[in-house]
Order: C-alpha cells, then structure tokens, then sequence
C-alpha cells in the first residue's frame, strides 16, 4: 500500500506548483467572467458578460477567423508535414546527415521571429514582391497581393505553417520510419505498390500520432497572441487579441469580457484534450500486438 | 516438374558471405524445409525468394520465368514472418483480404474467398477480432490465410511456429502439413528446430555458413549424412577412428568385424540410439556409465571406454546407475562411415 502511494507523494510538490497555478488562473478568470471582481466592487455572479460577449458581432468574427486560420494552418502543416516525413524516408540521406536535420531549425525559432521572417518575406514591399518584380512577373510592387494583414489571415497562416511543418514532420518520422520497417515489405509481399502501401498501410497506422500532432498545433495556434498580432488584420481581429485589448483597457470593467472570451478559448483547449484522450484510446484499440 | 529453380545464388553483407554458390530444385507441391543454426543465411535466402532483398549473383526461375527483376509485389511468392506482423489495425477478414483487396479483385469475389479461407484455416467466429484480440495459434492461422488469399506460387514460411508453445507448435506443425498437402501448394519453410524439420519436410536442405551442405529427405539426411559437419547438426554423435585390414576394423577401441575392404583411414559414425546395451561378447565394447541424464521417453548415458566417451540412448525400460559395468554392441555394417 505504501509503496502505491509513495510516488503521488512524491510527485506532490510539482503537482502542487502545476496544478496550483492552472486552478487558480482558471477559478479567478472563471469568477471574473462571470461578474465578481471585488477589485472594482463587482461581487454579484452574472451571466450577462457571457451574453454580451456572445451575441457580439467582433467577438462571431475573431472566433470564425482564430479557427479558420488555426484549422487551416494545423491542417496544411500536417499534409505537409506527413508528405515530408514520407520523402525523408526514401530519401538516401534518412540515415540523418546535416541536410535532414535542416528541416527542424524553424521549430527551435521563436515566435515572434517566425513573424518577423514571415513579414520580410511577404509584405508589398518584401523580398518576394522585388523578386516578383524584378523577374518582371509583376508591373509594380504594389500589385503583389497583401498577404500580411489581409483578412483571409494567410500571412498568420504561413507563420504557423511554418513552424508547425517541422513539428509535425518531427512527431510523424519516426513512428513513420518504425511502421515502414516493419509492415511495407510485408504489404508489398502481399501485392501493394508504393501508393497502396502508404495509403492503406502506413497512413491508417501514423494517424493517431499524425491526429495528435494536429490536436497539439491546434490548440497552441488557436490560443496564441504573437502571430496573430504582429500578422493579422486589424479586424477581424483573433480571439487572443480581442481579450487582450479588453484587458488592457483602461475601463476595468471591460475586464470580466476579457475572461469570457479566455474561458472561450479555454474551453476550446478543453475539447481538444478531450479529443487528444479519445485519439489514445484508438491508437491503444490495436497497439499491443 | 520444377517450380522453383535457383541458381548459383551468392549474396555477401558488408564482405561478409552470406550465401554461397546455393543450387537448389523445388518441385510443385513439395514441403521443403531449409535447415541451419542462426546466421547460416537461410531467411537471406527466403526473403530472395520473395523479393525482398536482391542477390549479389545467381537467377531465380519459377517455372521457365527468370523472377531476378520481377518486383516484390509481382512476384506471388509469399512471405508469412516469424513475427507474422498482421496489420493491426486491420480486423482478421481485412488482413485475409488484404492482398486480393490491392489486386482489385471484385468484393464479392473476396468475400467468397475470405469465407472460404476462414473455414478451412477454423477460424469462425473471429471475422471481425483484431489481431491483438487472437491467441498465437489463431494470429498464425490468419498470417497463412492472408497469404494462402492471392494463391502463390510459393509459401515461404519463415520460422512460423518458434513463439508457440510445445503443444501449439505440434498441433501447427500437423495442421500446416495437412493443409499443404490438401491444398498441393508449394511450400517452404526456414526453421533451426532439426525435429520440426525431420517431421515436416518432403526434401531437406541443410545450410552452415550460407552453402547447402545436403539436401536430401528427411530420412536421408539424418541416415546418410555426407559430412560430420552435416552429422553433428543432428545432434549427439559418436566417431571412431581407424583402418581396416582384412574385414576387421582396428581402432583404440578395439577390433570389430566389417565387410568393408581395406582402408588406411576410416571414420564410422553412431547416433546414440545407433549403439545398444548388451550381454559382453566378442565384438562388444565395454565401459562404465560416467553419467545419465533423464529426459522423460529416454535416458542419454556417457559411458567411458578407456579414456573415450560413447554417448548411449535408451529407453527407459533398461536403466543403467553411474559407476555401473556395461557392455555395448554396435554394427559396424550399418553405420555411416566417412573415408
């Protein structure tokens, strides 16, 4: 008995210090979003905030938009990501030189700097657009299209394709290289050419893994502020921005709407856990052959 | 008729020989087992077979078509690995129909087949299991089902029953014997158990060091071996060496009569069981049991004959103790001798 309990209490102290700060965040910003800020003498619960932030126009479009650009680029990184792992490993270099340690540099590249890459590259006046237009594909550089700061989001979703590739290749190439060993002679024995081996071989047996790589870029994009802000459009404007600029206004009592748009996008992370969960529990469905 | 015909196959790793110089005849619906210690090459050669690896030098010919150049996935020769890696992700009717699946064979067509294979492999009632849901015995029957589905030219089975337990792997060992034979399907199997191998085979061959040393029939090969290298795989043996002058064979072990003509050198070779215990006569040879070790149906005994050791199997009903006086009779016409 003492020793089942021996490592819970051994794992107290940690757990104290992660889950302390994860209830407490999540308890103060739960009862702010629901009116009680006694700070400001706001000590009444109320639903209202939620109602207000619901039925907002700008709060409909920041949720379609962070959705729409975190879907989008965790779904291209991931086609990407899963195409690029499939190359490496008929590659000759798979063994693993300098080469194909390349593609994990933008994993180990902030944020931040990702962004500032991202606009360099593809601004009306960045190196793409004098590419373009010295090669003489475009009349002026005005005519390049604005990827940054466009509504579509493209240049928040190149950002996050940019670094969400690397992960995803990183997560999807060893459990790849480890099912290729081991199934895709004995597929091709049985008859499958290259696209049937990777379709109803390899592809079936990665997805889990390649399903929780898209749960964990998801769910970081959809949350994240730096991307966002320094790439996207002043309006719609992302969910993390919108309670950002809630939060900081210097009307307090905008506060509780920047909680119910954290508890939002708290929820969100939620039901993507939950999806993680569910994905393990399928991947444990035919794992202990 | 030949379906199987290799040729001068060699094959090195790293300046390592891995196969040498393999010749080797497979006639249609034979059960040839290869045989050798690990690393002698033999699952090399299988997955040559089926197209897995490619050789350094030689052909492979099934029937008159040169397979050299014929890709893993043409080849119809079909590899169920000892590890037998169904698709785990597959339920048992999935796996079984894998194969006719990506020969875009009609649906109904595999489902026919597929039936018919879960039939004859008795595997009712696991249609929709997925492999971690089946015993050994029944993940080993859909790995043979799956690869019997697209009907090879050849099964090639590599190790198949070496994870079963003792009572599983001889109820599989019959049960694959019994369908090969039912079926008239080619078939063969790579195993490092001599046993398996003399029970199962129409034809064996012996791999050591990547060359087949014999290949012959079981009874052949374990009654007339063509070396002592081939001799000692089958396990505990005795030699004796000596000449012989005027139909008596001289050895440090005493004179035993032969028809055998003259010879400067001459080794015989007895298996245990070739040599009994007996009443002391003549051409008897004498000695005392040094040890015994008990193994259920039989007794092994090392019985010492000055400064020599005779290795004697016997059946129970005849019990020797340590440190007891035997005499032993051997028949120097019947034994396998190498000059």
């Amino acid at each position: 008995m003492r020793k089942k309990i021996k490592p819970y209490i051994m794992l107290i102290p940690v757990m104290v210090f992660i889950l302390g700060i994860f209830i407490v965040g999540i308890v103060s910003g739960l009862l702010q979003s629901f009116g009680y800020f006694p700070a400001i003498g706001l000590k009444t619960l109320t639903l209202q905030y939620y109602k207000d932030v619901l039925s907002s126009p700008s709060f409909i479009r920041a949720l379609r938009f962070s959705f729409s650009t975190s879907f989008i680029s965790s779904l291209v990184a991931v086609v990407l990501g899963v195409l690029f792992s499939y190359l490496l490993l008929y590659d000759r270099r798979r063994k693993g030189g300098p080469l194909v340690n390349i593609y994990k540099v933008p994993i180990i590249v902030p944020h931040t700097i990702a962004a500032l890459l991202i606009f360099i590259l593809f601004t009306q006046s960045g190196w793409v657009a004098r590419l373009m237009y010295h090669l003489g594909f475009i009349e002026d550089m005005k005519y390049f299209k604005p990827l940054i700061f466009d509504r579509q989001g493209l240049g928040v979703i190149m950002a996050y394709v940019w670094k969400g590739l690397p992960f995803i290749t990183l997560v999807t190439f060893d459990i790849l290289r480890s099912v290729e060993n081991k199934y895709a002679k004995t597929a091709a024995n049985l008859g499958a050419n290259h696209f049937q081996v990777f379709w109803y071989i390899l592809l079936p047996l990665i997805l889990p893994t390649v399903a929780s790589g898209f749960i964990i870029i998801f769910a970081f994009s959809f949350g994240a502020f730096e991307i966002p802000y320094l790439l996207g459009p002043s309006t719609p404007k992302a969910l993390p921005i919108l309670s950002y600029i809630h939060y900081n206004s210097v009307n307090l009592a905008d506060r509780p709407y920047a909680m119910v748009i954290n508890m939002c996008i708290a929820l969100c992370g939620f039901i993507t856990v939950g999806l993680y969960v569910l994905t393990f529990q399928f991947i444990k469905k035919y794992n202990n052959q | 008729m030949a379906i199987i015909y290799l040729k001068n196959i060699n094959k090195s790793y790293d300046n390592k020989v891995v196969l040498k110089d393999i010749n080797l005849i497979i006639n249609e619906g034979q059960l040839v087992v290869l045989l050798g210690p690990s690393g002698s090459g033999k699952t090399t050669l299988l997955h040559g077979i089926a197209g897995m690896i490619d050789f350094d030098q030689g052909d492979i010919f099934f029937g008159d078509q040169l397979m050299n150049h014929v890709s893993i996935d043409k080849r119809n020769a079909v590899l169920v690995d000892q590890n037998l890696l169904l698709f785990p992700h597959m339920t048992v009717e999935s796996n079984i129909a894998f194969g006719l699946k990506m020969r875009r064979v009609k649906k109904s067509v595999i489902k026919q087949k597929v039936d018919e294979l879960i039939r004859l492999l008795e595997l009712e009632g696991h249609e929709k299991k997925y492999p971690n849901e089946l015993s050994g015995g029944q993940m080993q029957r859909v790995a043979i089902a799956r690869a019997l589905a697209i009907e090879p030219e050849v099964l090639l089975l590599d190790e198949p029953f070496s994870k079963l337990d003792i009572m599983l792997r001889k109820n599989m060992q019959e049960f694959v014997r019994a369908l090969q034979k039912k079926l008239n399907i080619t078939l063969i199997m790579v195993t490092h158990d001599q046993e398996e191998a003399l029970s199962m085979a129409d034809q064996v061959a012996l791999l050591l060091y990547g060359e087949i040393k014999q290949y012959a029939s079981p009874n052949e090969i374990y009654e007339k071996p063509v070396s002592k290298e081939v001799a000692d795989f089958f396990g505990v043996r005795n030699y004796f060496e000596g000449k012989i002058i005027d139909g008596e064979f001289h050895s440090p072990l005493g004179r035993f009569s032969t028809h055998l003509s003259d010879c400067e050198k001459i080794t015989f070779m007895f298996r245990p069981e070739q040599i009994s215990f007996g009443e002391k006569q003549k051409d008897s040879i004498e000695g005392i049991v040094k040890r015994r070790v008990y193994s259920g149906d039989k007794v092994m005994y090392t019985i010492d004959v000055r400064d020599f050791e005779i290795y004697v199997s016997s059946f129970i009903h005849k019990d020797f103790k340590v440190g007891e006086e035997v005499a032993l009779q051997a028949n120097f016409d019947k034994a396998v001798y190498f000059i």
